[in-house]
Protein backbone atom coordinates (compact mmCIF):
# COMPACT_ATOMS: atom_id res chain seq x y z
CA UNK A 1 0.00 0.00 0.00
CA UNK A 2 2.90 2.38 -0.24
CA UNK A 3 1.68 3.81 -3.51
CA UNK A 4 -1.36 4.04 -2.08
CA UNK A 5 0.07 6.31 0.79
CA UNK A 6 1.87 8.42 -2.00
CA UNK A 7 -1.34 9.29 -3.31
CA UNK A 8 -2.75 10.10 -0.47
CA UNK A 9 -0.64 12.54 0.62
CA UNK A 10 -0.18 14.12 -2.75
CA UNK A 11 0.27 17.86 -3.10
CA UNK A 12 -1.18 17.43 -6.66
CA UNK A 13 -2.92 14.81 -8.54
CA UNK A 14 -2.63 15.00 -12.60
CA UNK A 15 -4.92 12.43 -14.07
CA UNK A 16 -4.94 11.75 -18.28
CA UNK A 17 -6.87 9.32 -20.17
CA UNK A 18 -7.03 11.11 -23.54
CA UNK A 19 -6.75 9.21 -26.33
CA UNK A 20 -3.34 8.68 -28.50
CA UNK A 21 -3.79 10.46 -31.58
CA UNK A 22 -1.98 11.49 -34.81
CA UNK A 23 -3.84 14.52 -36.25
CA UNK A 24 -2.24 16.58 -39.35
CA UNK A 25 -2.99 19.52 -41.24
CA UNK A 26 -3.08 20.36 -44.15
CA UNK A 27 -2.21 23.29 -46.70
CA UNK A 28 -5.43 23.91 -47.48
CA UNK A 29 -6.22 23.66 -43.49
CA UNK A 30 -8.01 20.23 -43.63
CA UNK A 31 -8.03 18.74 -40.15
CA UNK A 32 -7.46 14.81 -39.94
CA UNK A 33 -7.45 12.79 -37.06
CA UNK A 34 -6.64 9.00 -35.80
CA UNK A 35 -6.62 7.07 -32.63
CA UNK A 36 -5.93 4.63 -31.05
CA UNK A 37 -8.10 2.68 -27.95
CA UNK A 38 -7.38 1.70 -25.23
CA UNK A 39 -7.02 5.01 -23.02
CA UNK A 40 -5.70 4.17 -20.62
CA UNK A 41 -5.23 6.08 -17.10
CA UNK A 42 -2.60 8.17 -16.31
CA UNK A 43 -1.79 9.68 -12.94
CA UNK A 44 1.31 12.15 -11.79
CA UNK A 45 1.37 12.42 -8.46
CA UNK A 46 3.45 15.32 -6.47
CA UNK A 47 4.48 13.66 -3.39
CA UNK A 48 4.30 15.03 0.02
CA UNK A 49 7.50 17.51 -0.53
CA UNK A 50 9.35 16.48 2.91
CA UNK A 51 8.79 13.97 5.19
CA UNK A 52 10.19 12.46 8.50
CA UNK A 53 12.38 9.60 7.46
CA UNK A 54 12.66 7.27 10.59
CA UNK A 55 8.50 7.24 11.14
CA UNK A 56 8.25 6.25 6.92
CA UNK A 57 11.14 3.98 6.83
CA UNK A 58 8.52 0.99 6.24
CA UNK A 59 6.66 2.90 3.41
CA UNK A 60 10.16 3.61 1.86
CA UNK A 61 11.12 -0.04 1.61
CA UNK A 62 7.45 -0.81 0.58
CA UNK A 63 8.31 1.36 -2.34
CA UNK A 64 11.55 0.14 -3.14
CA UNK A 65 10.18 -3.03 -3.05
CA UNK A 66 7.23 -2.35 -5.44
CA UNK A 67 9.66 -0.23 -7.33
CA UNK A 68 8.32 -0.12 -11.61
CA UNK A 69 7.80 -3.99 -11.03
CA UNK A 70 4.77 -4.71 -8.50
CA UNK A 71 1.18 -3.67 -9.57
CA UNK A 72 -0.72 -1.72 -7.47
CA UNK A 73 -3.95 -1.47 -6.57
CA UNK A 74 -4.96 1.90 -5.47
CA UNK A 75 -7.80 4.39 -4.98
CA UNK A 76 -8.30 7.91 -5.47
CA UNK A 77 -10.36 8.47 -2.70
CA UNK A 78 -8.71 6.62 0.18
CA UNK A 79 -7.83 10.10 1.74
CA UNK A 80 -11.65 11.07 2.69
CA UNK A 81 -10.30 15.03 2.29
CA UNK A 82 -9.61 13.71 -1.86
CA UNK A 83 -13.29 12.09 -2.23
CA UNK A 84 -14.51 15.28 -3.79
CA UNK A 85 -12.63 13.50 -6.63
CA UNK A 86 -14.35 10.75 -7.84
CA UNK A 87 -17.90 10.78 -5.57
CA UNK A 88 -20.69 9.84 -7.08
CA UNK A 89 -23.25 12.51 -8.67
CA UNK A 90 -26.32 10.26 -9.03
CA UNK A 91 -29.40 9.95 -6.33
CA UNK A 92 -28.99 6.44 -5.53
CA UNK A 93 -28.29 5.82 -2.28
CA UNK A 94 -25.27 3.30 -1.27
CA UNK A 95 -28.07 0.45 -0.88
CA UNK A 96 -29.43 1.31 -3.51
CA UNK A 97 -26.04 1.24 -5.53
CA UNK A 98 -25.65 -2.33 -4.59
CA UNK A 99 -28.76 -3.08 -6.26
CA UNK A 100 -27.40 -2.42 -9.33
CA UNK A 101 -26.04 -4.80 -11.70
CA UNK A 102 -24.38 -4.71 -14.93
CA UNK A 103 -25.57 -7.23 -17.64
CA UNK A 104 -23.92 -6.50 -20.53
CA UNK A 105 -21.59 -4.27 -23.11
CA UNK A 106 -21.03 -3.71 -26.20
CA UNK A 107 -18.01 -0.70 -27.79
CA UNK A 108 -18.25 2.08 -25.44
CA UNK A 109 -21.49 1.29 -23.42
CA UNK A 110 -22.19 -0.38 -20.73
CA UNK A 111 -25.75 -1.64 -19.99
CA UNK A 112 -27.57 -2.00 -16.60
CA UNK A 113 -29.75 -3.72 -14.82
CA UNK A 114 -31.74 -1.00 -12.37
CA UNK A 115 -35.14 -2.76 -11.69
CA UNK A 116 -33.84 -4.19 -8.46
CA UNK A 117 -33.43 -0.85 -6.92
CA UNK A 118 -35.88 -0.59 -3.77
CA UNK A 119 -36.86 2.47 -1.58
CA UNK A 120 -37.87 5.37 -1.99
CA UNK A 121 -36.84 6.83 -5.02
CA UNK A 122 -38.90 9.93 -5.39
CA UNK A 123 -36.86 13.15 -6.44
CA UNK A 124 -34.58 11.21 -7.91
CA UNK A 125 -33.27 12.98 -10.94
CA UNK A 126 -29.87 10.75 -12.28
CA UNK A 127 -28.60 7.40 -11.90
CA UNK A 128 -25.04 8.65 -13.11
CA UNK A 129 -23.92 11.83 -14.26
CA UNK A 130 -21.40 12.82 -16.90
CA UNK A 131 -17.94 12.32 -15.31
CA UNK A 132 -19.17 9.72 -12.86
CA UNK A 133 -16.55 6.76 -12.11
CA UNK A 134 -18.05 3.06 -11.99
CA UNK A 135 -16.64 -0.48 -12.15
CA UNK A 136 -18.08 -3.44 -12.85
CA UNK A 137 -16.57 -6.17 -10.69
CA UNK A 138 -17.29 -8.92 -12.90
CA UNK A 139 -18.32 -12.93 -11.46
CA UNK A 140 -15.81 -13.15 -9.75
CA UNK A 141 -15.33 -9.91 -7.86
CA UNK A 142 -12.14 -8.83 -9.58
CA UNK A 143 -12.46 -7.09 -12.81
CA UNK A 144 -10.49 -4.51 -13.07
CA UNK A 145 -11.19 -1.79 -15.23
CA UNK A 146 -12.80 1.36 -14.08
CA UNK A 147 -15.08 3.72 -16.72
CA UNK A 148 -16.54 7.47 -16.77
CA UNK A 149 -19.91 7.98 -17.44
CA UNK A 150 -19.55 10.82 -21.02
CA UNK A 151 -23.54 11.03 -21.18
CA UNK A 152 -25.96 12.00 -17.92
CA UNK A 153 -28.29 8.77 -17.64
CA UNK A 154 -31.72 9.24 -15.67
CA UNK A 155 -33.67 6.11 -15.48
CA UNK A 156 -32.68 4.67 -12.29
CA UNK A 157 -35.42 1.69 -12.26
CA UNK A 158 -34.85 0.27 -16.06
CA UNK A 159 -33.93 -3.27 -16.06
CA UNK A 160 -31.57 -2.66 -19.49
CA UNK A 161 -29.99 1.07 -19.40
CA UNK A 162 -27.28 2.14 -21.16
CA UNK A 163 -24.48 4.33 -19.66
CA UNK A 164 -22.31 5.65 -22.27
CA UNK A 165 -18.62 5.00 -20.99
CA UNK A 166 -14.92 7.05 -21.83
CA UNK A 167 -13.88 4.01 -23.60
CA UNK A 168 -14.30 0.36 -24.89
CA UNK A 169 -15.57 -1.56 -22.44
CA UNK A 170 -12.32 -4.04 -22.30
CA UNK A 171 -12.27 -7.75 -21.55
CA UNK A 172 -10.49 -9.80 -18.79
CA UNK A 173 -9.63 -13.33 -19.03
CA UNK A 174 -11.15 -15.61 -16.57
CA UNK A 175 -14.18 -12.70 -15.70
CA UNK A 176 -17.25 -12.41 -17.49
CA UNK A 177 -18.99 -8.89 -16.58
CA UNK A 178 -22.16 -10.02 -18.28
CA UNK A 179 -23.78 -12.03 -15.58
CA UNK A 180 -25.90 -9.31 -13.17
CA UNK A 181 -23.41 -8.64 -11.03
CA UNK A 182 -22.93 -5.71 -8.91
CA UNK A 183 -20.99 -2.44 -9.92
CA UNK A 184 -18.67 0.23 -7.79
CA UNK A 185 -19.68 3.56 -7.86
CA UNK A 186 -17.41 6.86 -7.26
CA UNK A 187 -14.67 6.53 -4.83
CA UNK A 188 -15.15 2.77 -4.38
CA UNK A 189 -13.90 2.30 -7.57
CA UNK A 190 -9.84 0.68 -8.14
CA UNK A 191 -7.01 1.37 -10.40
CA UNK A 192 -4.64 -1.42 -11.10
CA UNK A 193 -1.16 0.70 -11.67
CA UNK A 194 2.44 0.44 -11.81
CA UNK A 195 5.02 3.12 -11.62
CA UNK A 196 6.29 4.23 -14.81
CA UNK A 197 8.73 6.76 -12.63
CA UNK A 198 9.57 5.87 -9.77
CA UNK A 199 11.79 8.35 -7.82
CA UNK A 200 14.30 7.95 -5.50
CA UNK A 201 14.68 9.25 -2.56
CA UNK A 202 16.63 11.49 -0.38
CA UNK A 203 17.64 11.79 3.24
CA UNK A 204 18.30 15.23 4.50
CA UNK A 205 19.38 16.53 8.07
CA UNK A 206 17.34 16.60 11.26
CA UNK A 207 15.38 13.64 9.99
CA UNK A 208 14.02 14.32 7.10
CA UNK A 209 13.30 12.52 3.81
CA UNK A 210 12.46 14.29 -0.19
CA UNK A 211 11.73 12.27 -3.10
CA UNK A 212 13.42 13.32 -6.19
CA UNK A 213 10.66 14.11 -8.20
CA UNK A 214 6.71 13.19 -8.88
CA UNK A 215 5.98 9.60 -9.68
CA UNK A 216 3.57 8.37 -12.71
CA UNK A 217 1.40 5.80 -12.81
CA UNK A 218 0.00 4.43 -15.61
CA UNK A 219 -3.43 1.66 -15.61
CA UNK A 220 -2.23 -1.66 -16.54
CA UNK A 221 -4.17 -3.49 -19.33
CA UNK A 222 -3.67 -6.83 -19.21
CA UNK B 1 -4.14 -2.55 -58.59
CA UNK B 2 -5.02 0.81 -56.72
CA UNK B 3 -7.49 0.02 -53.87
CA UNK B 4 -9.92 2.85 -52.79
CA UNK B 5 -10.22 2.42 -49.03
CA UNK B 6 -13.26 3.94 -47.85
CA UNK B 7 -12.48 4.64 -44.19
CA UNK B 8 -9.84 6.98 -45.08
CA UNK B 9 -11.97 9.47 -46.48
CA UNK B 10 -13.36 10.53 -43.69
CA UNK B 11 -12.02 13.16 -40.97
CA UNK B 12 -10.98 10.74 -37.65
CA UNK B 13 -10.16 6.88 -38.26
CA UNK B 14 -9.41 4.56 -36.03
CA UNK B 15 -6.65 2.34 -37.84
CA UNK B 16 -5.32 -0.84 -36.50
CA UNK B 17 -2.20 -3.19 -37.42
CA UNK B 18 -2.74 -6.78 -37.79
CA UNK B 19 0.38 -8.99 -38.69
CA UNK B 20 0.81 -12.54 -39.30
CA UNK B 21 4.35 -13.65 -38.62
CA UNK B 22 5.54 -17.00 -39.27
CA UNK B 23 8.09 -18.13 -37.06
CA UNK B 24 9.31 -22.23 -37.95
CA UNK B 25 5.93 -24.11 -37.81
CA UNK B 26 3.52 -21.64 -36.11
CA UNK B 27 2.21 -18.70 -37.50
CA UNK B 28 1.38 -15.84 -34.88
CA UNK B 29 -1.58 -13.16 -35.15
CA UNK B 30 -0.52 -10.28 -33.61
CA UNK B 31 -2.68 -7.53 -33.36
CA UNK B 32 -2.60 -3.30 -32.18
CA UNK B 33 -6.27 -3.26 -31.32
CA UNK B 34 -7.31 -2.66 -28.13
CA UNK B 35 -9.14 -6.15 -27.89
CA UNK B 36 -9.05 -9.76 -30.19
CA UNK B 37 -10.50 -9.43 -33.43
CA UNK B 38 -11.08 -12.36 -35.78
CA UNK B 39 -10.14 -11.75 -39.33
CA UNK B 40 -10.65 -14.48 -42.07
CA UNK B 41 -10.44 -17.13 -39.73
CA UNK B 42 -7.75 -16.21 -37.85
CA UNK B 43 -7.84 -14.83 -34.10
CA UNK B 44 -5.61 -12.16 -33.75
CA UNK B 45 -5.77 -11.95 -29.74
CA UNK B 46 -1.55 -11.08 -29.10
CA UNK B 47 -2.21 -7.82 -27.64
CA UNK B 48 0.84 -7.13 -25.62
CA UNK B 49 3.69 -7.81 -28.29
CA UNK B 50 3.85 -5.19 -30.91
CA UNK B 51 5.87 -2.24 -30.32
CA UNK B 52 6.53 -0.82 -33.82
CA UNK B 53 7.05 -1.04 -37.14
CA UNK B 54 8.77 1.29 -39.83
CA UNK B 55 7.75 3.23 -42.04
CA UNK B 56 6.21 1.29 -45.32
CA UNK B 57 7.74 3.12 -48.42
CA UNK B 58 5.34 3.19 -51.08
CA UNK B 59 6.24 4.47 -54.43
CA UNK B 60 4.87 3.68 -58.22
CA UNK B 61 8.38 2.68 -59.26
CA UNK B 62 9.32 -1.04 -58.30
CA UNK B 63 10.42 -0.51 -54.57
CA UNK B 64 11.61 -3.18 -52.37
CA UNK B 65 12.88 -1.61 -49.31
CA UNK B 66 13.25 -3.79 -46.22
CA UNK B 67 10.64 -3.07 -43.26
CA UNK B 68 11.74 -3.36 -39.44
CA UNK B 69 9.12 -4.64 -37.14
CA UNK B 70 10.09 -4.69 -33.46
CA UNK B 71 8.27 -7.25 -30.83
CA UNK B 72 8.20 -7.10 -27.64
CA UNK B 73 11.47 -8.81 -25.48
CA UNK B 74 8.89 -8.95 -22.82
CA UNK B 75 7.07 -12.27 -22.80
CA UNK B 76 3.33 -11.40 -23.06
CA UNK B 77 0.93 -14.20 -24.95
CA UNK B 78 4.44 -15.15 -26.35
CA UNK B 79 8.02 -15.13 -25.65
CA UNK B 80 8.86 -14.01 -28.79
CA UNK B 81 12.72 -13.77 -28.08
CA UNK B 82 12.68 -17.35 -27.35
CA UNK B 83 10.42 -18.06 -30.29
CA UNK B 84 13.25 -16.70 -32.50
CA UNK B 85 16.19 -17.97 -30.86
CA UNK B 86 14.47 -21.85 -30.98
CA UNK B 87 13.44 -21.48 -34.71
CA UNK B 88 15.09 -21.77 -38.36
CA UNK B 89 12.76 -18.28 -38.98
CA UNK B 90 14.66 -17.12 -42.08
CA UNK B 91 12.08 -17.31 -44.46
CA UNK B 92 9.07 -16.96 -42.44
CA UNK B 93 6.58 -15.73 -43.97
CA UNK B 94 5.03 -12.34 -42.81
CA UNK B 95 2.00 -10.20 -43.38
CA UNK B 96 1.01 -6.42 -42.34
CA UNK B 97 -2.50 -5.77 -42.88
CA UNK B 98 -4.39 -2.46 -41.93
CA UNK B 99 -8.20 -2.64 -40.81
CA UNK B 100 -10.25 0.05 -39.39
CA UNK B 101 -12.39 0.15 -35.94
CA UNK B 102 -15.34 2.01 -35.40
CA UNK B 103 -14.52 5.21 -33.69
CA UNK B 104 -18.21 5.10 -31.83
CA UNK B 105 -18.74 1.80 -31.06
CA UNK B 106 -14.70 1.16 -31.25
CA UNK B 107 -15.99 -2.24 -33.09
CA UNK B 108 -14.09 -3.62 -36.18
CA UNK B 109 -14.54 -2.26 -39.34
CA UNK B 110 -15.33 -4.88 -42.81
CA UNK B 111 -12.76 -3.97 -44.91
CA UNK B 112 -8.78 -5.12 -44.35
CA UNK B 113 -6.10 -4.04 -46.52
CA UNK B 114 -2.63 -6.03 -47.04
CA UNK B 115 -0.23 -3.38 -46.94
CA UNK B 116 2.64 -5.67 -47.17
CA UNK B 117 3.79 -9.04 -47.74
CA UNK B 118 7.43 -10.17 -46.86
CA UNK B 119 9.66 -12.59 -45.82
CA UNK B 120 11.91 -12.75 -42.52
CA UNK B 121 15.56 -12.09 -43.60
CA UNK B 122 17.20 -11.59 -40.07
CA UNK B 123 16.42 -10.50 -36.62
CA UNK B 124 18.41 -8.26 -34.42
CA UNK B 125 17.63 -8.49 -30.58
CA UNK B 126 17.91 -4.73 -28.76
CA UNK B 127 19.26 -5.43 -24.83
CA UNK B 128 19.89 -2.46 -23.19
CA UNK B 129 21.22 -2.03 -19.38
CA UNK B 130 21.58 1.69 -17.45
CA UNK B 131 23.58 0.33 -14.64
CA UNK B 132 23.03 3.36 -12.97
CA UNK B 133 19.34 4.55 -13.77
CA UNK B 134 18.53 0.85 -13.23
CA UNK B 135 16.65 0.57 -16.19
CA UNK B 136 16.68 -2.29 -19.39
CA UNK B 137 15.29 -1.72 -22.45
CA UNK B 138 14.52 -5.43 -24.16
CA UNK B 139 13.47 -5.71 -28.09
CA UNK B 140 13.78 -7.99 -30.87
CA UNK B 141 13.16 -6.47 -33.89
CA UNK B 142 12.65 -9.12 -37.39
CA UNK B 143 14.14 -7.55 -40.96
CA UNK B 144 11.18 -8.25 -43.16
CA UNK B 145 12.41 -7.98 -47.10
CA UNK B 146 9.56 -7.17 -49.43
CA UNK B 147 8.33 -10.32 -51.95
CA UNK B 148 9.54 -7.82 -54.64
CA UNK B 149 13.01 -8.19 -53.00
CA UNK B 150 12.48 -12.21 -53.30
CA UNK B 151 10.87 -12.57 -56.68
CA UNK B 152 14.07 -9.78 -58.17
CA UNK B 153 16.29 -12.72 -56.95
CA UNK B 154 14.42 -15.20 -58.42
CA UNK B 155 16.17 -17.16 -61.54
CA UNK B 156 13.57 -17.51 -64.16
CA UNK B 157 15.60 -17.88 -67.21
CA UNK B 158 18.11 -19.73 -68.18
CA UNK B 159 22.24 -18.23 -68.02
CA UNK B 160 24.09 -18.72 -70.95
CA UNK B 161 26.82 -21.25 -68.82
CA UNK B 162 26.85 -25.03 -69.48
CA UNK B 163 25.98 -25.41 -65.68
CA UNK B 164 22.56 -23.71 -66.37
CA UNK B 165 22.43 -25.66 -69.67
CA UNK B 166 22.94 -29.19 -68.14
CA UNK B 167 20.75 -28.71 -65.44
CA UNK B 168 17.90 -28.13 -68.05
CA UNK B 169 19.41 -29.97 -70.60
CA UNK B 170 21.94 -32.50 -69.40
CA UNK B 171 22.79 -34.38 -72.96
CA UNK B 172 23.39 -30.77 -74.46
CA UNK B 173 26.73 -29.59 -74.99
CA UNK B 174 26.04 -26.59 -77.34
CA UNK B 175 27.10 -24.29 -74.20
CA UNK B 176 30.59 -26.11 -73.72
CA UNK B 177 32.61 -23.39 -75.24
CA UNK B 178 30.90 -20.61 -73.92
CA UNK B 179 33.60 -19.71 -70.82
CA UNK B 180 36.28 -20.10 -73.56
CA UNK B 181 34.21 -17.95 -75.79
CA UNK B 182 33.84 -15.40 -72.68
CA UNK B 183 37.46 -15.09 -72.14
CA UNK B 184 38.67 -14.43 -75.10
CA UNK B 185 39.12 -10.98 -76.61
CA UNK B 186 38.13 -10.33 -79.97
CA UNK B 187 40.09 -6.83 -81.90
CA UNK B 188 37.04 -6.40 -84.15
CA UNK B 189 37.64 -4.86 -87.57
CA UNK B 190 41.29 -5.97 -87.56
CA UNK B 191 42.72 -7.34 -90.85
CA UNK B 192 42.86 -11.03 -90.96
CA UNK B 193 45.73 -12.30 -92.36
CA UNK B 194 45.00 -16.23 -92.40
CA UNK B 195 47.87 -17.18 -89.30
CA UNK B 196 47.37 -17.63 -86.07
CA UNK B 197 43.74 -18.24 -85.94
CA UNK B 198 43.17 -19.36 -82.38
CA UNK B 199 40.70 -17.69 -81.24
CA UNK B 200 41.31 -14.05 -82.66
CA UNK B 201 44.38 -13.44 -81.29
CA UNK B 202 46.67 -15.05 -83.92
CA UNK B 203 45.98 -11.69 -86.25
CA UNK B 204 48.79 -9.30 -87.63
CA UNK B 205 50.28 -6.14 -86.17
CA UNK B 206 47.67 -3.58 -85.35
CA UNK B 207 49.24 -0.45 -87.16
CA UNK B 208 48.94 -2.13 -90.46
CA UNK B 209 45.30 -3.01 -89.82
CA UNK B 210 44.62 0.40 -89.14
CA UNK B 211 46.23 2.03 -92.82
CA UNK B 212 44.32 -0.33 -94.38
CA UNK B 213 40.86 0.66 -93.22
CA UNK B 214 41.76 4.04 -94.18
CA UNK B 215 42.31 3.11 -97.77
CA UNK B 216 39.69 1.43 -98.03
CA UNK B 217 37.31 4.15 -97.16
Amino acid sequence: MSYQRIINGATSLNINKRKTTAMSVSRSGHVKTAERQPSVYSFTVSPTPVMTYSTNRGMLEDIDTADRVTEANVSLADNSNMAYITNYQGSLSTAQQAQVDCRGSNGKTLYLKCDGVTGNTSGYTHLVKKGDFIQPVGDTGTYRYPYQVTADVTDFSGANVAVSVHRPVLSQTGTVITGNDPLRFGGDCRFHVKAMVCPTYTVIPHDLVQFTGDFEFVEVIT
Amino acid sequence: MATTIAEVQGESISPITLIDLQLGANVYYISSNWKPVTVDGNNYSELGAFLSVSNIDDNLKYNANDLALTLSGIPSGQDYLRQILDNPVKGGNVTLKRAFVDSSTMELKSGVYTRFKGVITNYKIDEQVNILSKQMDYAVTVTLASQLTVLSEKITGQRTNPEDRKRLFSADKSFNRVPILFNTAFDFGKEYTGGGGGYGRGGGPGNGGGGRREQQR
